[in-house]
């Protein structure tokens, strides 16, 4: 009996122990993450909201978007751009080799429409905030800059994924857009494609929604209201919409607080963040950065040498000896290997390669609209003519520049080369206005070719499977 | 065991005289251990390593002498003093006692699936840690290392694969404590396996719980099986002391990797050059405009004569960079141990020492352990236990492939010797160091693989591990007993990268240094109370428990750029980049219970419970029920089998129960914004994870028959069949990147894996006396099959690298799906691939024109070993053959070892391209010409790249003799035995050759350092 009272007693004493393990209360199957919140409790305040959208701005500088990949692109698959290197990061796409079975797609893709998702998660967010009235213009600002997002993103998206609105023979043909993420969708959502006119229609509505929303302070690596009128603009071209384009683009010219670069700097400010003509570019950091996939790493002889010019373009670009942008190329090599002329708009803060922050819009491209939509025949109350905004764009440029009377539509091309190489224009700028280009490795490309636009991605299509997404031309299974 | 609870039976002496014997067995070899009692009395005693006893009876008494695996014999005591007794073998040479789950039982009276392995035939295989030493030992049990380099991790699949999301492999249990395993505590660049902080020497035995009878008590953990480990302990007696020294060598065991030599690659140049010229000119596929043009045809072969030298260094150079990339390893392992003890307590204690180098320049794995194991028995009811392991393992070596879709690092050895010129010289005239002897950032071998050199990207891992086990056993009545484990697992393990200022990777930032530190504690506490007794004859023994589990992981992470010097690679020497840290944690309770009944130990049924609560899953689905029950019926018992005299035991027996798997991921179940980002200086938050409160286990079934036959007392042989379903699979299902993911984790589809598994134990030649000639064969052969049953609306779901694989209903897991290579055109020498294959044999010359389709499995249909051991006197030889049927792999680094010209100038290519490819019209060749910047892409992955698994292969030999005793008394020893022995020791026969089979269980041979022929000498002393 003494036996059995011993044992019961040392098994309470085990007992005990048990309990200062498990401490059998409900809760200790609850486990909470340290560095994550349940979704629905993440965005409860303003500064919730602001870490919300500052984690949408943080993904424009991924190696696929405009932190890589996204902003040489249109300069890779144009005339001006080969690949020197042999690492095959990105020159494939330069070489129009994005099959179905290629990341490429999937990659723009991946980060694009993820980064869409997130915006229209935290519009629902927002919605359910409480605002206190000294918050209230900041929260409207946060929302402006969400839907000027979706509709740039939506428009990155157009463009590779679709042809362009003045190539596609109809804005109105079924599947010929993108799949339109204007809303919050469940796990299992499976898109089909909206029309052209449909995808157009969201973009400049989203911009048009976030004006008057936004703030027209400079604000340093996120939208205000100037950067969103001049993507608009810029979209309004892409549609030659010629008036609205100049109406916007215009106003930008008159009324931002932006300066163009000039003569004396212009060699000396790719490095600098929120330099003077910088109306929104991403912000890169010795944390957050896309590292050896990021445009500095492709776009120099000791990094992926990737992104050189071709003869052809930098004597196009020499031509003219008093044009500082011809700084802008400059030769290098990698100890006697991929020796080419190679561009400088991404020389890296602190000699590091993989911090340069890439120029979403700028001041000068404004210019260029402006000029190419008036020349178009757009009209705008308040607007110049278009050889007073090449003149402009020029005096700080060209050291010794003369005034021209008159400016062509070739000529606004040829000096949006000038201006925007490696920022991610190049091919669009031709095949828009229904131009070809020489690839140095495709040859002859224009804009109604299928290899034009990217095939959607071999897994997306899978997981649509019977449901309904339509493949490009020329990816058929 | 049994004699600890004989001698606890030991009582005071009653009056009576000394009788003093000893216990031999046919062989007169002493049984050490062997039960003497007093028949219908409670007076007994052990033989000591002698032998020998010595017991207190009174005239006319029975003694009852027993031993493990021998039949009892009684004797009836006279008037001898001295006694010399011969046990016999058991009949049923199956019964020994096996360890199960919360518990120990007879091997008879098991209706479950297990096999044990012991220290015996562990003997032979690698020291490096226990998982990668049970390869070709067990049916049913597929093992493979994702990397030869030492330290590295392990894979184990116990009854094909269980999973398609959620882990695969089994469940450790140590010592009745689940321990942790994984890779949750690996620096993200390199694998490592935590396994490898276990000392494989301080292991008893290991038994492998296969089926839902053996394992389903362990619940919601038990789907991939489970992996039960004692350790080693002492036994009353002399104390006995151990030394184990071995010393050793390696090499790569297969000749992999070998690369075209230099001339060979200038005239592959000029084909190359010949063909990017034709490219250019439309000349190249029969399909374009200008193909065949006799003009542009001799153009092109001016043109790569103007070219020359583009990737040739100097063509009267040829350097085999292998040579300089791999080495011969060296390894030593050192283990001295002492066991002994009293009636109260045992105690075993070990430490040990190994320090390996591994094939690769400047790669290597230290681990010094120690363990104290005691058991102490502090009166009649109260027994207490404390095993103790203290571990430290530093591991050094380069980055490697461990996620699969990581592709190749510049900077990996592999990477490197892939990129070297064989027309460059390793040294300069001078006498220096060729610093330009690969082509884009690679420099040198010597520079780059030295963990010295200026040019250095090195990563060492050190662990810290200390693992304790204490134990309190309560005889409440003689037939209940209350048994309590409490078990700390608490690791440390500190990862440090580094990136010299001036290496490939680290000069963009200026050097890189990277710390990630990971605090690991597991914290259990098992209590059962168990109930066994004997009414007449039925047996019944029946288990009940609570047991409780909490883990906590937490790391660390600091890292610095910008260093001024390679010499001081501590953070503090660079610029402060990054810190971070993160915390996670899980919880488990459990209920568990098991029924144990048998009549006559004839007919045995099983039973098992357990209900297990689990922080991992959805709040709606958070408790899941586990259940098994078994039955064996044991033929040989039966009179009418009894009477063939050829059979000595015969029994069947069959089981059905559910088993589990939990999530891997701590909190898959919640929908999460993850606080952890940035952007420009501010903080960033991002939606990271998709909710899904019904998130549940993964549901296994597992049905098992199995028939266990004796017979000529020679041959043992058991042959079992499973099938296994699993339904709710964890499964991170792709969803649209609309949704905000990539995946989610949701419960769908089904997997079945069935399969025949067969052991055979056979003793050849008996030697009639001691020390004769003895011949004994162990043989096992496992079929298998694992194959996706159901998948969400019965879509197909391609998954993996590059998409590479696919799920579909009806085909096996790990399916390859590529595109089909249709050989190399004679006319052109181009490489076609079949459009639609299985439809058509329309061909392209285009890559992305190609069709996918099923064009192989990385699982085998057939596995196994067999293992042959002779002895004679001193001598013993053994040897084990391991062999596997009807698998293929994906070469990764042969995509990049056949580039056939389109990465000239970054890569250097395989040796067996050499004078394998095409070069004129009407060549048959293997592979196509060669061309430059090649935009039709031959060189992507298609059926070309798979490859079959098929070999025989030596896999264990070792050969050993016991110096005679007299010579060892000389020296004060007991026995003193020399050994060598080898590891990976020769490829009998391999289907594919220069490719270790080897690989990854899903078939994925990564671009890593191949597995490596081990010899070790050694000698091991017993004092």
């Amino acid at each position: 009996m003494k036996q059995i009272t011993k044992g019961l007693l040392y098994m309470g004493v085990a007992a005990c122990m048990l309990f200062t393990v498990s401490s059998c209360s409900k809760s200790f199957l609850d486990e909470k993450p340290s560095t994550a919140v349940p979704s629905d409790e993440a965005i409860t305040s303003v500064g919730d909201l602001k870490s919300a959208v500052n984690g949408v701005y943080s993904q424009l500088i991924d190696f696929s978007y405009y932190g890589g990949n996204f902003t040489l692109y249109a300069d890779l698959k144009g005339s001006d751009f080969r690949s020197m290197g042999s690492y095959n990061q990105i020159s494939p796409l330069g070489k129009y080799q994005h099959d179905k079975y290629a990341n490429f797609p999937n990659d723009f893709y991946s980060i694009m429409y993820v980064t869409l998702a997130r915006v229209n998660d935290i519009l629902d967010a927002a919605a359910l905030l409480n605002v206190a009235n000294a918050d209230t213009a900041t929260v409207k600002d946060l929302k402006g800059q969400l839907y000027a997002v979706r509709g740039l993103v939506h428009f990155d998206l157009a463009r590779l994924f679709a042809q362009l609105p003045t190539v596609a023979a109809s804005m109105s043909a079924a599947n010929s857009g993108v799949v339109l993420a204007d809303k919050k969708f469940p796990v299992d959502y499976k898109g089909t494609r909206a029309t052209l006119q449909q995808t157009y229609d969201l973009i400049i509505s989203d911009f048009t929604t976030s004006l008057p929303l936004l703030a027209r302070a400079k604000n340093n690596g996120y939208i205000n209201y100037w950067a969103a009128l001049a993507l608009r603009a810029k979209v309004y071209l892409y549609l030659n919409k010629n008036n609205e384009a100049l109406a916007d683009a215009a106003a930008v010219v008159s009324g931002s607080p932006y300066a163009l670069f000039t003569t004396a700097n212009l060699t000396t400010v790719w490095n600098r963040e929120g330099a003077d003509e910088t109306m929104f570019e991403a912000l890169t950091t010795t944390q957050y950065n896309a590292q050896r996939n990021s445009i500095g790493y492709y776009t120099h002889a000791v990094g992926y040498a990737e992104c050189a010019a071709t003869d052809a373009f930098y004597n196009f670009m020499a031509a003219d000896a008093n044009d500082v942008r011809a700084k802008l190329l400059v030769h290098e090599d990698d100890g006697g290997d991929y020796g080419a002329m190679y561009p400088q708009k991404y020389p890296g803060r602190d000699g590091n390669l993989f911090l340069n922050n890439p120029r979403i819009m700028r001041l000068a491209e404004a210019y260029l609209i402006a000029a190419e939509a008036q020349v178009k025949g757009g009209t705008a109350s308040g607007a110049l003519t278009a050889a007073a905004y090449i003149n402009t764009l020029r005096k700080n440029r060209i050291t010794g520049y003369t005034d021209v009377a008159s400016v062509t539509l070739d000529d606004i091309l040829n000096e949006r080369r000038k201006e925007l190489f490696t920022e991610g224009n190049m091919v669009w700028d031709a095949w828009r206005n229904g131009k070809e280009v020489t690839n140095p490795t495709k040859g002859v490309v224009k804009g109604d070719n299928p290899l034009a636009i990217l095939p959607i991605p071999d897994r997306e299509m899978q997981i649509s499977g019977k449901y309904g997404l339509t493949q490009n031309p020329g990816y058929d299974q | 065991m049994l004699v600890v609870l004989m001698l606890f039976h030991c009582m005071a002496l009653a009056q009576g005289r000394l009788v003093t014997g000893k216990v031999r067995d046919k062989n007169g070899s002493p049984i050490e251990g062997a039960s003497i009692s007093v028949k219908g009395s409670r007076t007994a005693t052990a033989a000591n390593p002698q032998g020998t006893f010595s017991i207190n009876v009174t005239p006319g008494v029975v003694l009852e002498i027993s031993a493990l695996n021998f039949e009892t014999l009684e004797v009836k005591v006279q008037n001898q003093t001295t006694l010399d007794i011969t046990l016999v073998p058991k009949e049923s040479l199956m019964d020994e006692v096996v360890v199960v789950a919360y518990g120990a039982a007879k091997k008879s009276s098991v209706s479950g699936s297990l096999t044990t392995v012991t220290t015996k035939q562990l003997a032979g295989a690698t020291t490096e840690s226990i998982d990668k030493a049970l390869v070709g030992k067990v049916a049913g049990v597929r093992v493979s290392s994702a990397t030869g380099d030492p330290g590295s991790s392990g894979q184990i699949n116990i009854r094909g694969v269980g999973s398609i999301s959620a882990s695969t492999s089994p469940l450790y249990v140590i010592d009745g404590v689940p321990m942790k395993t994984g890779e949750d505590m690996a620096y993200y660049g390199k694998s490592s396996n935590i396994l490898s902080s276990m000392n494989p020497d301080d292991i008893q035995s290991v038994t492998i719980l296969k089926d839902a009878a053996a394992a389903s008590l362990y619940g919601s953990r038990a789907a991939n099986g489970v992996v039960v480990i004692t350790t080693k302990k002492g036994a009353s007696g002399k104390t006995k002391i151990n030394y184990k020294g071995e010393y050793g060598w390696s090499k790569m065991a297969v000749n992999a990797f070998q690369m075209m030599s230099g001339p060979e690659l200038v005239k592959y140049e000029q084909a190359a050059l010949e063909g990017y010229y034709l490219q250019d000119e439309k000349a190249l596929l029969p399909t374009e405009a200008n193909y065949g043009n006799a003009a542009i045809l001799a153009d092109a072969k001016q043109f790569a004569l103007d070219n020359a030298g583009s990737w040739v260094d100097d063509a009267s150079v040829n350097t085999n960079w292998r040579d300089y990339v791999y080495r011969h390893g060296t390894s030593q392992d050192h283990q001295v141990s002492m066991s002994g003890g009293n009636e109260k307590t045992t105690f075993y204690m070990g430490i040990g020492m190994n320090k390996t180098d591994g094939i690769v320049r400047g790669s290597g794995f230290d681990r010094y352990s120690g363990r104290l194991n005691i058991d102490h028995k502090a009166n009649k009811w109260l027994t207490v236990g404390l095993k103790e392991m203290f571990s430290y393992t530093s591991q050094n070596g380069f980055r490697d492939q461990k996620d699969q879709e990581q592709g190749i690092g510049t900077t990996s050895p592999l990477g490197i010797l892939f990129a070297l010129n064989p027309t460059s010289k390793v040294y300069n005239d001078d006498g220096s160091l060729n610093l330009n002897a690969g082509w884009g950032k690679v420099s040198n071998p010597i520079a780059m693989l030295n963990g010295s050199s200026a040019a250095r990207e090195t990563i060492n891992s050190k662990t810290y591990r200390n693992l304790t086990n204490g134990e309190i056993g309560i005889k409440i009545l003689p037939e209940l007993n209350f048994r309590s484990v409490l078990g700390a697992d608490i690791i440390n393990v500190q990862n440090f990268e580094f990136w010299s200022p001036t290496s490939v990777n680290g000069e963009t930032t200026k050097g890189l240094g990277s710390r990630y530190n990971f605090t690991s504690t597991t914290l259990t506490s098992s209590n059962t109370l168990r109930y066994a007794k004997t009414f007449g004859s039925h047996n019944l023994d029946v288990l009940g428990g609570f047991e409780a589990q909490k883990e906590r992981l937490t790391n660390l992470i600091a890292t610095a750029q910008g260093y001024s010097t390679d010499k001081l690679p501590e953070l503090a020497n660079g610029q402060p980049n990054q810190a971070s840290s993160s915390t996670s944690g899980a919880t488990l309770e459990s209920f568990l219970g098991s029924v144990n009944y048998n009549y006559n130990n004839k007919y045995f049924l099983t039973s098992s419970i357990r209900r297990d609560g689990s922080s991992r899953l959805g709040a709606n689905n958070r408790w899941g029920n586990f259940w098994s029950v078994g039955g064996q019926w044991k033929l040989g018992a039966e009179d009418f089998i009894r009477n063939i005299s050829w059979i000595n035991d015969l029994r069947v027996r069959a089981s059905y129960g559910t088993s589990g798997t939990l999530p891997p991921d701590y909190y898959a179940q919640l929908g999460l914004y993850a606080f952890s980002g940035g952007y420009g200086s501010n903080s960033a938050i991002n939606l990271s994870q998709a909710n899904n409160p019904n998130l549940s286990w993964e549901k296994s079934r597992n049905m098992n028959v199995g028939v266990d036959i004796a017979f000529l007392k020679r041959v043992r042989f058991t042959a079992e069949y499973y099938k296994k379903i699993t339904t709710d699979l964890l499964f991170q299902v792709p969803v649209s990147y609309l949704s905000g993911f990539s995946s989610s984790w949701q419960n769908l589809g089904k997997i079945q894996n069935s399969g025949f598994e067969f052991e055979v134990h056979t003793d050849n030649i008996i030697a009639k006396k001691a020390n004769g000639f003895n011949w004994s064969t162990d043989f096992n052969l496992t079929t298998q099959k694992a194959i996706v049953k159901e998948l969400p609306n019965g879509d197909d779901i391609s998954y993996g690298d590059g998409n590479m694989y696919l799920h579909r209903q009806g085909l096996s897991m790990y399916s390859f799906y590529l595109p089909e290579w249709a050989g190399v055109d004679p006319e052109s020498g181009n490489a076609q691939f079949l459009v639609s294959p299985g439809k058509s044999d329309d061909k392209t010359f285009v890559y992305g024109e190609a069709g996918r389709a099923v064009v192989g499995k990385a699982i085998p249909d057939v596995t196994g070993g067999i293992t042959n051991t002779f002895s004679y006197k001193g001598v013993d030889v053994s040897f084990l053959v391991t062999y596997q049927f009807g698998g293929s792999l994906f070469d990764y680094p042969g995509y990049f070892s056949h580039h056939y010209g389109v990465r000239m100038g970054s890569f250097n290519l395989d040796k067996d391209i050499e004078g394998n490819y095409w070069t004129k019209p009407g060549d048959v060749a293997k592979y196509p010409r060669p061309v430059y910047a090649n935009a039709n892409r031959p060189d992507r992955w298609s059926s070309n790249l798979i490859k079959s698994t098929d070999n025989i292969r030596l896999r264990e030999v070792s050969v050993g003799y016991n110096l005679p005793k007299g010579v060892a008394k000389r020296v004060f020893a007991e026995n003193i035995r020399v050994y060598a022995r080898s590891i990976n020791t020769a490829m009998i026969w391999a289907k594919t050759k220069n490719i270790d089979p080897d690989v990854p269980l899903n078939g994925y041979r990564q671009v890593d350092t191949p597995p490596a022929r081990l010899i070790f000498v050694g000698v091991n002393l017993d004092f």
